[in-house]
């Protein structure tokens, strides 16, 4: 105004040019820059994706590498434990055996079947090790359940699991990797949180499928969860994120509201009825 | 200045006819209705003004004007930015720009126009328009920021509110015939700023080709 006023409007025209200039080229100065900034942080999230896949495939050779350790666990079993019962048995069965008195004969078939249900009882672990008979006949509820109900059997720890919308089975290998997600979840709590009760719940939405574990010990959020399964250790957090990425899931992890809870989210796909 | 303000009066149209255009890919759309609505209002406010309204009458209507325009302008950053403090500040803003207008229109004698109002509206949808860029930045998807519609919206509105800033500022402090000889340029700013939004409708329509939405509504999960 004072400006006007001192020019008496004689530079009315300049002013408006000046001033409309200055504003358009303030204006158009902002539009660029916000337009090549943005292109900057594009192209530094194109570089973090890199950096993802990189880390996707970190994850894919922890799976690798736990899948070997798991097929040498199994093979030092069948010849540690399986092979030795096996010989024992054999032993007792030799060609002999035709030759004693009765009774030896009775003995030795008889420990010789012992030997035989033992080496029976192992292989039974082993294979329910590898595939729970429950979670292949009855589903990840009844599996889940049997799972917690043997955790609380323990006396230390109050397990506790509810399906609130479980009428349909999800397919057979993706109960699998969420009941072994569910597992290595498990397995973390006891080992590291030193928590009184676990209490697993379900319930679907649309078309996902959700599962949440409550705990009240020492737990994760979600940046612990990132920087672990980021750093060497951690192996079993990897597998998880490696199953995660077989589901097409995700999982996340924070603290309760309330800060009394730890609580694990997964939000999966539900399987395409119309999928074979 | 008479075919200004005539290519400007249909330029308002601009949105409506490109909606019918590009009904089937962009189809009813609250972002698409309030843009189109925002179109034909002013088409009939300004055909209205040029060929109805009683001179004495005109200071009413600047007030009406300045007070739609911030009104759809608002709509549609509430709608972009989608957030419940959002709204409930462009609600009180709204509130507050209509007393004030109110104030200003007894207190004051409206020259060409009112002046103040329309300098506090510029300034409000300024901050809406950052407050916009700022949101986008914090959600980052490979998506492009000129790849989304309201990014020309916004461009539109930006180069309008500030180049004819100065005319609206300084309208009541110069005689009338004299800012008259340069009023045709709001005109042709105003005229750009419905050319994109027409253009951003285009955008939308290619945009709603990509649009996932995601709706996270997490079920009972015991504890919540």
């Amino acid at each position: 105004m004072y400006l006007l006023q001192a020019t008496n409007f004689t530079n009315v025209s300049l002013v408006l040019f000046l001033g409309t200039l200055g504003m358009l080229v303030l204006t158009i100065s902002l539009i660029l820059f916000i337009i090549f900034h943005q292109r900057k942080v594009i192209r530094f999230q194109m570089r973090l994706q890199e950096m993802e896949q990189e880390q996707q495939k970190l994850l894919i050779q922890a799976s690798i590498k736990l899948q070997e350790e798991e097929r040498q666990r199994l093979a030092a079993d069948l010849h540690d434990d399986a092979g030795p019962l096996l010989a024992t048995a054999r032993l007792y069965l030799n060609e002999n055996l035709v030759n004693q008195d009765k009774v030896s004969q009775l003995q030795a078939i008889f420990q010789a079947r012992q030997i035989i249900d033992d080496t029976i009882q192992l292989v039974r672990n082993m294979s329910h090790s590898l595939m729970p008979p429950t979670l292949k006949n009855f589903g990840l509820e009844s599996a889940v359940n049997d799972l917690f109900q043997k955790i609380s059997g323990s006396g230390t720890l109050n397990a506790s699991s509810r399906f609130h919308e479980y009428k349909e089975r999800l397919k057979p290998e993706k109960e699998l990797n969420v009941f072994r997600i569910i597992q290595e979840l498990i397995n973390n709590i006891i080992k590291h949180s030193n928590s009184s009760f676990i209490h697993l719940t379900q319930n679907v939405h649309g078309d996902k499928f959700y599962l949440r574990i409550h705990h009240d010990g020492r737990g994760l959020i979600q940046s612990d969860f990132d920087k672990l399964t980021k750093s060497a250790a951690g192996l079993g957090l990897k597998n998880i994120t490696s199953r995660m990425g077989v589901l097409q899931g995700t999982i996340s992890f924070e603290k309760d509201i309330s800060q009394t809870y730890y609580k694990v989210t997964m939000e999966l796909p539900r399987d395409d009825p119309y999928e074979g | 200045m008479f075919n200004f303000l005539n290519i400007l009066v249909y330029s308002y149209l601009l949105p409506f006819i490109f909606f019918l255009f590009l009904k089937k890919e962009i189809r009813t759309r609250r972002e698409i209705i309030v843009i189109v609505t925002y179109g034909i209002v002013f088409f009939l406010l300004l055909n209205f003004q040029q060929y109805f309204l009683p001179p004495n009458l005109e200071n009413y209507f600047a007030a009406i004007y300045t007070f739609l325009e911030f009104f759809f302008f608002s709509l549609i950053y509430c709608i972009n930015i989608n957030k419940k403090r959002f709204n409930i500040v462009a609600i009180v803003l709204s509130l507050l720009l209509i007393s004030f207008q109110v104030s200003f229109f007894l207190n004051v004698k409206v020259h060409v126009v009112d002046n103040i109002p329309i300098g506090i509206e510029t300034l409000i949808i300024y901050i809406y328009i950052f407050y916009f860029f700022y949101v986008r930045f914090k959600n980052i998807d490979d998506q492009y920021i000129y790849n989304n519609y309201c990014f020309w919206i916004s461009i539109g509105i930006m180069l309008y509110l500030g180049g004819s800033f100065f005319f609206y500022i300084l309208g009541s402090h110069i005689p009338k015939k004299q800012i008259e000889n340069y009023w045709y340029f709001t005109y042709i700013i105003e005229t750009f700023k419905n050319v994109l939004f027409a253009i951003s409708m285009v955008v939308f329509a290619k945009q709603s080709k990509h649009i996932i939405t995601k709706q996270k509504n997490i079920p009972y999960l015991d504890f919540n």
